[in-house]
């Protein structure tokens, strides 16, 4: 090290954080979504947005139709968002269990959250329960210890900070497509 | 939207009946992000960003992150508002699928307000609760703050334009500091201007530096030259002197302070322009600025017109230009919306009490003897005067004798540095230490003196005539080493900003005209951070000026009291009236006027009285010491029974009274109902005067008047 120092900055590892919220249009008719790049302060560094039609036609299944919606929403988010996050964070009420099992694969941990309500959850996802009544559904094991997504999952857990950019998501999708 | 959209569908169907289902393509995303990692700020291209086809753009902002405020303050202003726009091609599965409708929104026009990354920066940002001290907060502050406090600097935050009126004690200045840091870390503010008196300077850049650490903060003083660049240095808080900022905007019109403009103006004891005239008042006010806030425990300390000249500064246009108001029922309605006010009792149930002791003390012999000289000579020239004798000369008088109550000069003694020395002394060796404010500085009378007479206890002096490095020193002196066992203040200088809670016992060695300036003195050490219960101590000598002006004060403190926190009309001030009466002396009489025939305000009363009385009215008389701004209720019934009231308040003065007159009247009516009211003022109405009154319908009897009304009695 040629010029001695030290780095003050919060030791997580400057991991990211991904949330994934989607939205439904009025009558059903499309799904609005969008990734939100969070770090471990819950400060903003991304925000990817997008929209899709859901086919209203006798030839899909009831369900059907708006999980592959959401699978082609979550393509494309994933497409085109530049940043890595250590740990990508969705709505269970939002998601479908399937979603990231068939239709999507993430090499990344990836977790369903629920607050304090039965959900169901597919086999190869592992719940985990929060000291505050918060159920995380991990897709494949929970991250370990001392990896990146478990020390971001505790900072933003210790901020209070799970949820909140959840809403945060929220309100963005609703400026990107009905702000003014 | 409905172009694009209805043709889509149409397609989409036809597809979708001849074809397996085809899989829903979402319209390739739009991605908005911050610049990472600080401090890069990419190269950025401003463009139009709404013109552009969101189908095949990527929309890049940089956006800052609050973690790298220190960083995030290096960027201008220019930069953080151009957001740059790269050409993304369409995602590969759509552009190899010809099957794909591609989503190609129309161009959308160019919407006037802020752009799409604007908006989305704004409610993507970190939320306050995030960032306000607390235990979870991601800013990291030196202590926690009181709810309270953080509704103050909540409101601060959502404030463009807020007169903060705690109590004094309260805080304001931790709220202050708070709510900058915020917004530079929100980046909702980038420049600030904080003006403070001077003795306060050194105490504000502290205080910065204790609760917003990462901010630069600048203190504008010294020669001209080394002004010139600290006005354009590159900090987020300039902090400057009234006195400075005043020779500077306007000996220098095209001075750095006035050239730019300021997202925040702060005015710490903001008291200090409520009037309107003088340079630095209007100074301020031309200040272009988005955002003024002013502090001040005391935003009303005599008139009306005080409050006005403030409120002219905290509501300032859209545009920054200056609003004028006039001390009525507007001003009262928008002051009401732009202050918050909390007072000690409302929000420090566990602040210590505050006790209040006036100690009366006989003057020594020979001190009484040069007392009494001074006054029977002070009383004949006054005489000798004739009607040539003026308030001036009254209050020369007035104050040779309280200076004398202080120290005689000839003898040396005082009753007062006696008695103090001796409570001083058990106080010491309690443990305890105090703090003494004079209105004098001088070594006769006032706080040399009395830091010679109380040298014992090693005091320590604080004055204006001090600069403002030996004065902090003398702060920092007295709250470590404990030996010091007194400060002495004067009362000016010393009576307002500091923290001083290390002592719990105050005295005031003299009285001050106005109890709201006593009051901040004494919060010197009843404020937050304040421990034990607060002692303070008032002198006043028996049989002397001061008791005299103690008694005629008394009443007014009530008023002062019940109303000050109704922002109603504060008449601390003594008339001259009251003034001449201190000695048994009548005001000289104006021309026209005989004073002769009424020679007190209740003969007035009665007079208005019997003019009431024969015309039908029932009268009732307020209390003397305690009328609230109205001597006389007058009621009767009307021709078909309703009742109507008459308020009268009786102005017996030597000279026209005052605009003020007029405005206390107006405070105190009914405003549920209408009512007549009228001012008996035999001398006369100012030009002022008479036009409010004529605006507000309030009807004034002058001596003519009066003398017509019992034209017709008789």
């Amino acid at each position: 090290m040629a010029i001695p120092f030290r780095d003050l900055r919060p030791d997580d590892g400057g991991a990211l954080a991904g949330y994934l919220r989607f939205v439904d249009e009025d009558g059903g008719r499309g799904i609005r979504g969008a990734l939100f790049i969070v770090n471990a302060r819950g400060e903003p560094l991304d925000f990817t947005f997008s929209r899709v039609d859901v086919p209203a036609s006798f030839l899909w299944r009831a369900g059907e139709a708006r999980r592959h919606a959401v699978a082609s929403l979550v393509a494309s988010l994933f497409h085109a968002c530049a940043q890595t996050p250590a740990l990508i964070l969705s709505m269970a009420a939002e998601v479908h269990p399937r979603l990231f099992s068939e239709d999507i694969r993430v090499e990344v941990p990836l977790c369903r959250i629920a607050e304090g309500v039965a959900v169901v959850h597919a086999a190869d996802e592992s719940p985990e329960p929060l000291a505050d009544g918060t159920h995380l559904f991990w897709l494949g094991a929970s991250p370990l210890a001392d990896s990146n997504a478990r020390r971001l999952l505790d900072a933003l857990v210790a901020r209070h900070l799970l949820l909140e950019p959840f809403e945060r998501t929220v309100k963005g999708i609703a400026e990107a497509f009905d702000g003014s | 939207m409905t172009d694009w959209w209805a043709p889509r569908a149409e397609r989409t169907t036809r597809r979708l009946l001849w074809m397996r289902p085809s899989r829903p393509r979402a319209e390739p995303a739009l991605r908005i992000r911050a610049a990472v990692p600080l401090p890069a700020p990419t190269a950025t291209i401003s463009a139009a960003m709404e013109a552009a086809e969101p189908g095949r753009s990527l929309l890049r902002s940089p956006i800052f992150l609050v973690s790298a405020v220190s960083n995030v303050n290096v960027a201008s202003r220019a930069e953080r508002d151009n957001v740059s726009m790269e050409t993304q091609p369409p995602a590969p599965a759509a552009a190899a699928d010809p099957s794909i409708t591609r989503v190609r929104p129309e161009p959308a026009p160019v919407p006037p307000g802020p752009s799409l990354a604007d908006r989305l920066r704004s409610v993507l940002a970190v939320p306050l609760r995030a960032l306000l001290p607390g235990d979870a907060s991601l800013l990291e502050w030196p202590a926690g703050l009181m709810p309270f406090q953080l509704d103050g600097v909540r409101t601060l935050l959502q404030s463009e334009r807020l007169l903060l009126a705690d109590d004094m004690g309260l805080g304001k200045t931790v709220q202050a500091a708070a709510a900058i840091r915020i917004m530079c870390a929100q980046r909702t503010i980038e420049r600030v201007l904080l003006i403070v008196p001077a003795g306060l300077l050194d105490q504000w850049r502290r205080e910065l530096h204790r609760w917003a650490p990462e901010l630069r903060a600048i203190i504008v003083r010294g020669p001209a030259h080394e002004r010139a660049w600290k006005w354009k240095a590159e900090a987020h808080v300039a902090i400057v002197s009234y006195e400075t900022f005043r020779s500077d905007a306007v000996s220098i019109p095209a001075s750095a302070s006035r050239a730019r403009v300021w997202d925040l103006v702060v005015l710490d004891e903001a008291q200090k322009i409520k009037n309107r005239e003088v340079d630095v008042s209007r100074a301020v006010k031309q200040l272009a600025r988005r955002r003024s806030w002013a502090l001040t425990g005391t935003p009303l300390e005599n008139k009306l017109d005080d409050l006005a000249s403030i409120m002219e500064f905290v509501d300032h246009g859209d545009g920054g230009e200056p609003r004028r108001y006039a001390p009525d029922a507007r001003l009262l309605d928008r002051h009401r919306e732009l202050q918050l006010r909390r007072r000690k009792s409302d929000v420090l149930a566990e602040l210590p009490a505050k006790q209040m002791i006036t100690i009366q003390v006989p003057l020594l012999p020979r001190q009484q003897a040069s007392y009494s000289r001074a006054e029977s000579e002070g009383v004949v020239r006054l005489r000798e005067r004739g009607a040539e004798v003026r308030i001036e000369h009254v209050l020369e008088l007035i104050t040779r004798l309280k200076q004398i109550c202080n120290v005689d000069a000839a003898t040396g003694e005082s009753a007062k540095f006696e008695d103090i020395h001796e409570r001083l002394g058990t106080l010491s060796d309690e443990g305890h230490r105090a703090l003494l404010f004079s209105q004098y500085t001088d070594d006769t009378f006032g706080v040399g003196a009395a830091a010679r007479a109380l040298s014992e206890f090693r005091p320590l002096t604080y004055v204006g005539s001090m600069s403002g490095a030996r004065r902090d020193a003398t702060i920092a002196q007295f709250k470590s080493d404990t030996s010091h066992r007194a400060l002495i203040l004067s009362l000016k200088a010393g009576g307002v900003g500091l923290n001083l809670q290390d002592a719990s016992y105050v005295f005031h060695i003299d009285r001050w005209w106005n109890p709201a300036v006593e009051r901040q003195a004494e919060d010197r050490s009843h404020r937050m951070g304040q421990l034990v219960p607060v002692t303070v101590f008032k002198y006043v000598c028996i049989d002397t000026i001061e008791d005299r002006i103690d008694r005629l004060l008394a009443g007014k403190q009530q008023l002062f009291d019940e109303i000050i926190d109704d922002v109603s009309i504060l008449p601390s001030r003594l008339t001259g009236d009251e003034l001449f009466g201190l000695f048994g002396i009548d005001a000289p009489s104006p021309k026209g006027y005989d004073r002769t025939q009424h020679r007190s305000g209740i003969a007035l009363e009665d007079r208005c009285a019997a003019i009431l009385e024969a015309r039908g009215w029932h009268v009732q008389r307020t209390p003397v010491t305690r009328d609230g701004g109205v001597d006389l209720v007058a009621t009767k019934l009307d021709e078909v029974g309703i009742e109507q009231t008459m308020f009268v308040q009786c102005k017996d003065h030597a000279v026209a009274v005052g605009v003020e007159v007029v405005r206390e009247l107006l405070g105190v009516l009914p405003t549920e109902r209408p009512t007549r009211a009228v001012i008996a003022a035999p001398a006369g109405v100012t030009r002022d005067g008479s036009a409010l009154a004529e605006r507000r319908g309030i009807v004034i009897w002058d001596e003519r008047a009066l003398a017509a009304l019992e034209d017709r009695i008789a």
